[in-house]
């Protein structure tokens, strides 16, 4: 149960904290299209493993994490450096992504050598299925994307906003972009091992939204996100242990919630700080 | 004025696309040089190979590196010359619509990455950087906002946020790409004002992109007119002839002067 909290919090927090960049890019789809990629992956993994008789019943062949993020990565850094072409936007890329490598995941799995009955599980990972070696894992995943951001916040944020202007004063925009896309890659590969698809995609993109709906400035977003990822998991995993009902779907709900309760808390606060936004309006208007 | 950029033989394109061909002009040092056309006409792609994001697919871009000596448009843009102390730096002022308002950021925060791409790797802004992006805001007259969300201000204000991004980061050439569009009347002799009075007072050189004639007409010395592929560049006075126009756009036009003001009428 503790492995469980750590492994779903570090997730969490790290999933969370990237989605910010990922909804402000309006690029939500990228998570949804890296968890294809890296099912494919897995998929591969378990075909070969079936074709060189390595298998074994219920377990990953040792292939399927390297293989996951390898073309999860790879995926990643495409999204980033395409952004430039101009007769197929982005999210189209993404999209013909999302829908191969989920077809191709499944069609491979059918091929593969005694396909098993917890393949999905094993494709799309679960959040009680954290091991020792997950957690420290994750650990340094959290160490690794975590230090790149604090380091290089700066070039991820200007690259975002403004690549052109980056670009004018010197910021290499295809290089920044391409290590932020490929931290998302490396995140995405490792957190859907230990959380499952459908919860990582959740915690790129919920709260976010919920965070960017409460905070005004880019550090109180951040902070939001991130503290909303965290509560939500352990509320989702503590109803689903008291309620027996499906973990990842509880997180997901809380999440939810959570977000659906920022609408009116939004609307409540827009109303406490009306007064204050016409008085600093009429004074803008006066000064004119 | 000696030639701050010259474009040599210059062609330009996308792949094997080619939007102008064989372009010869030059900016001066300290002048106001205007771009006119209309969308599509190639004025971004212009803007593009001078700002070092678009290469050429023939000829140069050449910078002058000291008095009388220039040096092309190195590999990987303007990177390599941004870092060199006295480099040519340029400040690019984009359409305000293209930047999204959903970040939540501060004007404070905008002008502020004015001053990240001259920072080393690693180093975070220091006191002088916090001291250029105040004097920034104030040069442009909004000290008093500079704590309000970007995507809360008017669009006069976020034009002015943005030219103060470019002085921010101490920028020796504006670039301007249609910076009153969509503005009304006050709006747009606000930011013009604010042009001439950073150019006279900073010696800054502008290039400023538009497609309306008028509105570069009493501000800049000499204009690059765009129009189907076909090019002219010149003086003002020059270019803003009935011949001229006439020649360029295919169509009857009279020039006038109105109150000192030199106005193009169809």
């Amino acid at each position: 149960m503790l492995r469980t909290l750590a492994g779903t919090g570090i997730v969490a927090a790290l999933c969370a904290y990237l989605g910010v960049f990922i909804v402000l890019r309006r690029a939500v789809f990228v998570g949804a299209a890296l968890a294809q990629v890296s099912s494919l992956g897995v998929a591969l993994a378990l075909f070969l493993g079936g074709l060189w008789g390595t298998r074994t019943h219920g377990q990953l062949p040792w292939l399927a994490q390297p293989l996951a993020v390898l073309l999860t990565v790879g995926a990643a850094v495409l999204f980033a450096v395409q952004t430039r072409e101009r007769r197929l936007p982005r999210e189209t890329v993404i999209g013909v992504a999302y829908a191969a490598a989920g077809a191709l995941a499944i069609l491979v799995v059918a091929v593969s050598a005694g396909a098993e009955s917890e393949v999905m599980n094993l494709l799309f990972g679960n959040v009680l299925t954290i091991g020792g070696t997950g957690i420290i894992g994750l650990g340094l995943l959290a160490m690794l994307v975590g230090g790149t951001h604090v380091a290089f916040f700066r070039e991820f944020l200007f690259v975002s906003f403004d690549p052109d202007m980056a670009q004018a004063l010197g910021l290499r925009a295809r290089w920044w972009n391409a290590l932020l896309f490929l931290t998302i890659g490396l995140t995405v590969a490792f957190a859907i091992r230990a959380a499952g698809a459908l919860v990582v995609f959740n915690f790129l993109v919920l709260p976010a939204a919920t965070a960017l709906l409460l905070g005004r400035t880019l550090r109180m977003v951040v902070v939001v996100a991130v503290i909303t990822a965290v509560v939500s998991t352990f509320i989702g995993i503590a109803l689903s242990y008291v309620f027996d009902l499906p973990t990842g779907p509880s997180v997901v709900a809380v999440s939810v919630l959570f977000w659906l309760l920022a609408l009116p808390t939004k609307w409540a606060l827009s109303r406490v700080f009306h007064g204050a936004t016409i008085t600093g309006r009429a004074s803008l208007i006066e000064r004119k | 004025m000696s030639d701050l950029i010259r474009f040599d033989n210059v062609t330009l394109g996308y792949r094997q696309r080619v939007v102008l061909r064989d372009l010869n002009f030059s900016i001066r040092t300290g002048e106001f040089f205007g771009i006119v056309g209309a969308n599509g006409s190639g004025k971004t792609t212009i803007l593009r190979a001078l700002l070092g994001i678009l290469r050429p697919l023939r000829g140069g871009v050449l910078v002058q590196i000291e008095s009388g000596q220039y040096d092309a448009l190195p590999e990987g843009g303007w990177c390599d010359l941004t870092t060199t102390p006295g480099a040519l730096r340029f400040g690019y002022v984009p359409q305000r619509g293209f930047l999204d308002e959903v970040f939540p950021l501060s004007a404070r925060d905008v002008v502020a990455m004015g001053r990240y791409g001259l920072l080393g790797l690693l180093e975070w802004p220091g006191q002088r950087d916090r001291q250029l992006v105040a004097e920034a805001l104030a040069h442009v007259g909004l000290s008093e906002l500079a704590g309000q969300r970007f995507g809360d201000l008017s669009g006069g204000q976020k034009q002015r946020v943005l030219i103060a991004r470019a002085l921010a980061s101490e920028a020796r050439v504006l670039v301007l790409d249609e910076p009153t569009d969509g503005m009304d009347l006050e709006g747009q002799r606000g930011i013009m004002d604010l042009i001439a009075r950073l150019q006279a007072e900073m010696g800054v050189t502008v290039v400023y992109v538009t497609h309306r004639l008028n509105e570069l007409g009493n501000a800049a010395q000499r204009l690059l007119l765009l129009h189907e592929g076909a090019v002219r560049i010149g003086p003002v006075e020059e270019i803003l002839t009935p011949a001229v126009l006439e020649q360029v756009y295919g169509v009857s036009v009279r020039v006038e002067t109105f109150d000192g003001k030199r106005v193009v009428l169809t």
